[in-house]
């Protein structure tokens, strides 16, 4: 215990400032890259159609996926009706405040917050963006041409529905946040180390 | 540690390489189990040779051609777009005749207006005889933008943008009886090149032939292509008064020839027939003579000779230079050639033309060199009976080289050999031109027209393909009742000697000339930029109508109907008119994917339109029969296709 206390009120070494630096360097473009690719296969699309959502919007071939959507009776994809678009490019902007924060004043408690505050965020987006395929996937209107059963395409991975196999993966802009996420245990467990040395035995020889 | 893994790791990775090794071999042997080359080839009884044709033709799935072939289409006048080497027709494009599958004058407005301007003597043609197609070009080479095509029967040409392989316009000739000699282009397509073939009196209505000498006329239009808008600009284009000859084949000069054309003539006897009369008829009289005319002509000069005023006389609303003004300002001479020529081909490098005389063996090779001295040295003082100078023969041969029996047309490689169609042997002449030498000959299946090589008439030949565009097939296919198809020829030219490749039926018209580019100088659109785009404007129509605004109005008694069209329904699917109504569809595709095109057929009313992604088309008829339309998509866009349909109501008058 007296360990934990004296951590979190200890100071990042230079060689933590910049694994932060770098990782705000990673963040920074997320906010304008694809942060996840929904790519739709079918015989009659060899070159796939994919949506492309972005921190702000959905973008991609929004318009063709819509139509097909109509004969299954799947409601249109606006990306005016995600409340989340508005949101997410200033809580990007938030967590790089924080990490340059971090960074200049070398406290660790600045960094461990901040860093809380980004995992949360993520999970939370994670959680949204499964609930909202769930919702697409099952609220299908009854008057559609096409009876599907409802399906619930996942957030990572491929999803088969009709001639379609649906797959969900993060794109540029989320590997980018994936890695400034990774920087979180290194900085931590380089830290831990620091102070308290390795607990792993040596390797032999 | 390096011991310790070298011993944990050799076996695996000895294990895996033997495993990978097996699979290799297992899948070379188990990919040819039973279907062994050659024993397919034995039972086939097919040679090594016909095995390597196969090989050098066939394109497998989803893998394109490096050529594309653009091929008249004789008699159904339209154009074909042939794959080569692997000779898959592509599409037939509608050009000069009503084409449903594309919509082509069938009830799309524009297209029946493209028709429309090719309407000659208050007559609506509905076929024509395509000959020659030209593709446009910059500094002498194909640049894959538009295409140019003549109608011999009736004297017009038709404009082509390559960016969606649709006609956009006709222009006609009315100073013509009919063309031959075009489409062809100068260099930096300045301007389409169309003689005329059998003269018509020129500056009267009517003449009889027995005043043939005085009346009837030549003529050669220069077409003034304006690039920006992708149409011919009438006002700009002009026409030169040429004697009653009849005129062939042209080309443009290029390189130290730039500006100038070279336009050949037979029946220089100026025959006039009348076999049931006892005169000679037109094929003896006309091949009378051993010598015929090829023309030159500055067509640089021209062009400015004609925007100077007094120099033209209007003739049916055309601006045409009279003879005596070509003759007195230096536009044009003349130069004997050999007995009822077909083709003249100039050179890749401008410094020759070659002319092959049907009635002679030789290809005839004149020099630009000397043809400009004999110009500027002022000539010899000789003319024809109209005044026209004639260069002396002698005085601008290069060379004469025998080819064999009937040699028509001429195209060339990258090696500096030159190939010339032998229409009465039915072979192919392959020949140097420096210095000129027969090299070998190929025999092809029969009767040989045209020839294409791969851009085989620019400044850049690229060899490899020869189409051998043959009139007879007589023995080539399976038997189809006595009208046989034509047979397009492609052959190995890299190969010594060369080789017969692959005989492609030609089912519909008579084609004459093709022309073949590289795939990769194409770039048409996949999808048209845009919802809401005309084919015609080559841009978005303004009140197209787009997802939202479909809409019924009526003004009077026209009903106007906005109307789209996505997988897999119309909006709106009734249109209600009363009987006399006129209706006028406009309808858009509102899709953007690839190959989603609908298509909109009217049960009776004759109407069938194909809207393409993004496409806009007007429709307009009289409601004029009373009752219950279906009308419905035409092309099978989807799963639901059948069920994209609707209804035109026609209520009864009264």
């Amino acid at each position: 215990m007296g360990r934990v206390t004296s951590f979190f009120q200890g100071e990042l070494s230079s060689v933590s400032r910049v694994m932060i630096v770098i990782a705000t360097l990673t963040l920074l473009p997320s906010i304008f890259l694809p942060t996840w690719n929904i790519t739709l296969h079918a015989p009659q699309y060899p070159e796939g159609l994919t949506l492309v959502i972005y921190p702000h919007t959905v973008g991609g071939q929004l318009d063709e996926v819509n139509l097909l959507n109509h004969y299954i009776g799947m409601r249109e994809i606006t990306p005016n009706e995600f409340p989340e678009f508005r949101l997410i490019p200033f809580f990007i902007l938030r967590f790089f405040a924080f990490a340059v924060l971090a960074a200049l004043v070398a406290r660790i408690p600045i960094a461990a917050i901040g860093y809380l505050d980004f995992v949360m965020f993520g999970v939370v987006m994670l959680y949204t963006f499964q609930h909202w395929l769930t919702e697409f996937g099952t609220q299908l209107s009854p008057a559609a041409p096409i009876d599907l059963a409802p399906f619930v395409p996942r957030f990572i991975g491929t999803t088969h529905v009709a001639q379609f196999s649906v797959s969900s993966m993060p794109a540029a802009g989320g590997i980018l946040m994936g890695i400034a996420g990774l920087m979180g245990p290194v900085v931590l467990i380089y830290e831990w180390r620091r102070r308290f040395g390795s607990r792993t035995p040596a390797p032999s020889t | 540690m390096f011991k310790q893994l070298s011993a944990r790791w050799v076996i695996p990775v000895v294990a895996f390489g033997l495993f990978f090794g097996l699979a290799l071999a297992s899948c070379s042997e188990g990919g040819t189990a039973g279907m062994d080359v050659s024993e397919v080839a034995r039972e086939r009884h097919l040679s090594e040779q016909d095995v390597l044709a196969a090989v050098k033709t066939y394109q497998p799935t989803g893998r394109f051609d490096p050529y594309v072939l653009f091929a008249s289409g004789g008699h159904s006048g339209q154009v074909l777009v042939i794959g080569v080497p692997s000779m898959r027709l592509l599409k037939v494009i509608a050009v000069f005749t009503p084409e449903p599958w594309q919509g082509y004058g069938v009830g799309a407005v524009e297209t029946q207006d493209v028709l429309d301007e090719g309407r000659m003597a208050d007559h609506d043609l509905t076929w024509g005889d395509t000959h020659h197609p030209a593709l446009s070009e910059s500094e002498g080479d194909y640049d894959g933008q538009y295409l140019f095509i003549n109608d011999k029967a009736n004297p017009r040409i038709a404009v082509i943008d390559l960016r969606d392989f649709e006609t956009k316009q006709i222009v006609t000739d009315p100073n013509m009886g009919t063309n031959h000699g075009g489409t062809f282009v100068t260099p930096n397509t300045e301007y389409v090149i169309e003689a005329a073939q059998y003269s018509i009196p020129l500056w009267e209505e009517y003449a009889d032939v027995d005043r043939y000498e005085e009346s009837y006329r030549g003529l050669v239009t220069f077409w003034k292509f304006d690039r920006a808008s992708g149409r011919i600009d009438h006002d700009a284009s002009f026409s030169m008064e040429l004697p009653p000859y009849w005129h062939d084949l042209s080309d443009a000069g290029k390189g130290p020839s730039f500006g100038w054309a070279f336009v050949n003539s037979f029946n220089t006897e100026m025959a006039t027939g009348g076999f049931e009369d006892g005169n000679p008829p037109f094929e003896a009289g006309a091949s009378a003579n051993d010598m015929d005319y090829m023309h030159i002509i500055n067509w640089q000069k021209a062009a400015r000779v004609a925007g100077e005023a007094g120099k033209t006389r209007m003739s049916r609303g055309m601006r045409v230079i009279p003879l005596a003004v070509s003759i007195e300002e230096g536009l044009l001479y003349l130069t004997p050639e050999p007995k009822s020529p077909h083709g003249v081909d100039v050179t890749p490098d401008g410094t020759r033309m070659v002319v092959s005389g049907k009635l002679d063996p030789h290809a005839t090779i004149y020099s630009w060199e000397k043809i400009r001295s004999a110009i500027d040295s002022g000539g010899s003082g000789e003319t024809d009976s109209y005044g026209i100078p004639i260069l002396p023969f002698d005085d601008v041969l290069e060379a004469q080289v025998e080819l064999g029996l009937g040699p028509l047309h001429t195209q060339f490689d990258d090696k500096g050999n030159a190939y010339t169609s032998i229409f009465l042997e039915s072979k192919v002449a392959k020949w140097r031109l420096d210095p000129p030498e027969l090299l070998e000959k190929i025999d092809v299946h029969y009767n040989v027209g045209h020839l294409a090589m791969a851009e085989g008439d620019t400044r850049t030949p690229d060899g490899k393909y020869l189409i051998a565009m043959d009139k007879w097939s007589i023995d080539r296919f399976q038997p189809v009742g006595p009208l046989l198809p034509q047979n397009f020829q492609l052959i190995d030219v890299d190969e010594s000697p060369m080789q017969l490749l692959y005989d492609m039926p030609i089912g519909i018209g008579e084609p004459h000339y093709a022309q073949m580019i590289k795939a990769d100088k194409l770039e048409p659109f996949q999808v048209y930029p845009g919802v809401g785009y005309s084919p015609h404007l080559m841009a978005l129509k303004e009140g197209a109508p787009v997802s939202g605004t479909e809409r019924i109005e009526r003004v009077g008694n026209t009903v106007h109907v906005y109307m789209t069209a996505m997988r897999s329904h119309f909006k709106p699917e009734y249109i209600r008119v009363n009987q006399g109504d006129e209706v006028v569809l406009h309808v858009t595709n509102i899709e953007q994917a690839h190959d989603a095109t609908h298509g909109l057929g009217i049960s009776k009313y004759n109407v069938n339109v194909s809207i393409e992604p993004g496409e806009t088309q007007e429709i307009r008829f009289t409601a004029d029969q009373a009752g219950v339309f279906p009308f419905y998509c035409t092309e099978f866009c989807s799963a639901l296709h059948l069920e994209m349909a609707g209804y035109l109501l026609v209520k009864p008058a009264g």
